[in-house]
């Protein structure tokens, strides 16, 4: 049986260089793709990704099991996102702008099939306010709960669950033109 | 189509995007990193000979040297800050500032709080605008004495309310038993300012200040859960030395 995320964390807060290995291997990829739909710039991804890391190597004798690991990756990850956001001074997707509709949805190619349709959702992924899209990719890259998400994003579980409604259901429509 | 099914369609969509992954030479480079945190071993301790071995004696000076320097510094400072004030410092600029008490005597201890902090945060000019005004005051030159004619005027404007409710009171007296109103009122503010249970919507340096407070005043179970809660909000946040003294439990 695969040892746990949270064993293999404290195993390498350690000292043990080969924990890290099996654990970095685990979240590469989904890590990777959550900061690369964030910030859509696969250069800034690259630079945020590897920060994100440095940050997990320099925290790991502070690293204390209380939640899941995955949580407490994302948090950092969450944290080094907005403060690129805050750098950057794009602002953040304010709350009330659940209500917008994707611009997606509106496109009127109705006959499009297959890698158009796919075209069209990835669209849609993009066109989600920021706060939707991220609880989307940490419902479906990092698999949190709705729970996990607010702890990682500090959010109420009730704006997570509504977010989180309001992505499915304009990503659908964005395919179902 | 139930919402069920239509989740279902949204990830069976989202799984067809391309799964893209970081550059190979980037997992090599991030996992030779965590290799090298961990393994990197400070030198033994093992005292040069011969022609080197005038090395550690004129390390421990050099080193006794920096710490006098550095104690002697840190004292300077701090008799500079303690010292008394010339009350009519001339600070034209700062007129609007000196009326502060007047306007908004309910700011004053919260504005008291944080100001240590203020001071070492180095904040930026934009933030510090945003901190109520005679925080701001303090952090522009000559700030000593900013904050020494600020406190000044903010007591004479205390004593001269103390002294028209004394007015007022039929006969003049003041009840004994009592501190005056206006100050409890602050006092009572000042509490209630500490005393709040969340800090989640402050920034991280004043989330931390606060636990300080709550350790000086003793209140370590509030502060334990305080810190517990910073540090799973906050846990890459690298807490500086000097603060850890002041939030930690000894």
């Amino acid at each position: 049986m695969e040892a746990p995320d949270e064993e293999l964390m404290l195993a390498y807060g350690n000292g043990d260089a080969g924990a890290f290995d099996t654990l970095y291997a685990r979240h590469r990829g989904t890590l990777f793709r959550y900061v690369l739909r964030g910030v859509k710039v696969r250069a800034i991804a690259e630079e945020l990704y590897q920060e994100i890391w440095i940050l997990v190597i320099e925290a790991r004798k502070r690293y204390a099991p209380s939640a899941r690991f995955t949580t407490w990756l994302y948090t950092i990850a969450h944290n080094r996102l907005v403060d690129h956001w805050r750098r950057k001074e794009l602002a953040l997707v304010p709350a009330d702008d659940e209500q917008q509709p994707a611009s997606a949805a509106a496109d009127p190619a109705r006959q499009l099939e297959g890698r158009e349709a796919l075209a069209r959702f990835a669209k849609a992924l993009e066109a989600l306010p920021h706060q939707q899209r991220e609880a989307f990719l940490l419902h479906e890259e990092a698999e949190l709960t709705a729970l996990e998400i607010a702890a990682v994003t500090n959010s109420e579980p009730e704006a997570v669950k509504s977010r989180l409604r309001y992505a499915y259901a304009k990503l659908k429509a964005a395919t179902d033109v | 189509m139930s919402e069920h099914e239509d989740e279902r369609e949204v990830e069976r969509l989202y799984r067809q995007l391309p799964r893209e992954e970081p550059p190979a030479a980037l997992d090599a480079k991030l996992r030779a990193e965590a290799r090298r945190a961990v393994v990197s071993h400070p030198a033994p301790l093992v005292a040069p000979t011969g022609r080197r071995s005038w090395y550690f004696p004129v390390a421990a000076a050099a080193v006794i040297v920096l710490a006098v320097a550095v104690t002697w510094q840190v004292e300077r400072e701090q008799v500079d800050e303690g010292a008394p004030l010339p009350q009519s410092a001339p600070v034209p600029a700062l007129r609007k500032e000196q009326k502060l008490p007047e306007q908004a005597p309910q700011k004053a201890p919260e504005a008291r709080q944080y100001a240590p902090l203020a001071k070492r945060a180095e904040k930026p000019a934009e933030e510090a605008k945003n901190q109520a005004p005679a925080e701001a005051a303090r952090d522009q030159a000559p700030a000593a004495s900013v904050a020494g004619t600020l406190s000044q005027s903010r007591e004479d404007a205390l004593g001269e309310r103390e002294n028209r409710m004394r007015q007022e009171r039929p006969g003049g007296a003041v009840a004994p038993s009592a501190a005056p109103p206006a100050r409890r009122e602050l006092q009572r503010d000042a509490i209630q300012a500490q005393g709040r249970a969340s800090f989640a919507d402050e920034p991280p340096e004043k989330w931390l200040e606060r636990i300080a407070q709550l350790r000086q005043q003793g209140r370590h179970d509030e502060a334990d859960k305080a810190l517990a809660e910073f540090r799973k909000r906050y846990p890459d946040y690298r807490i500086p030395e000097a603060t850890l003294e002041k939030v930690e439990k000894k």
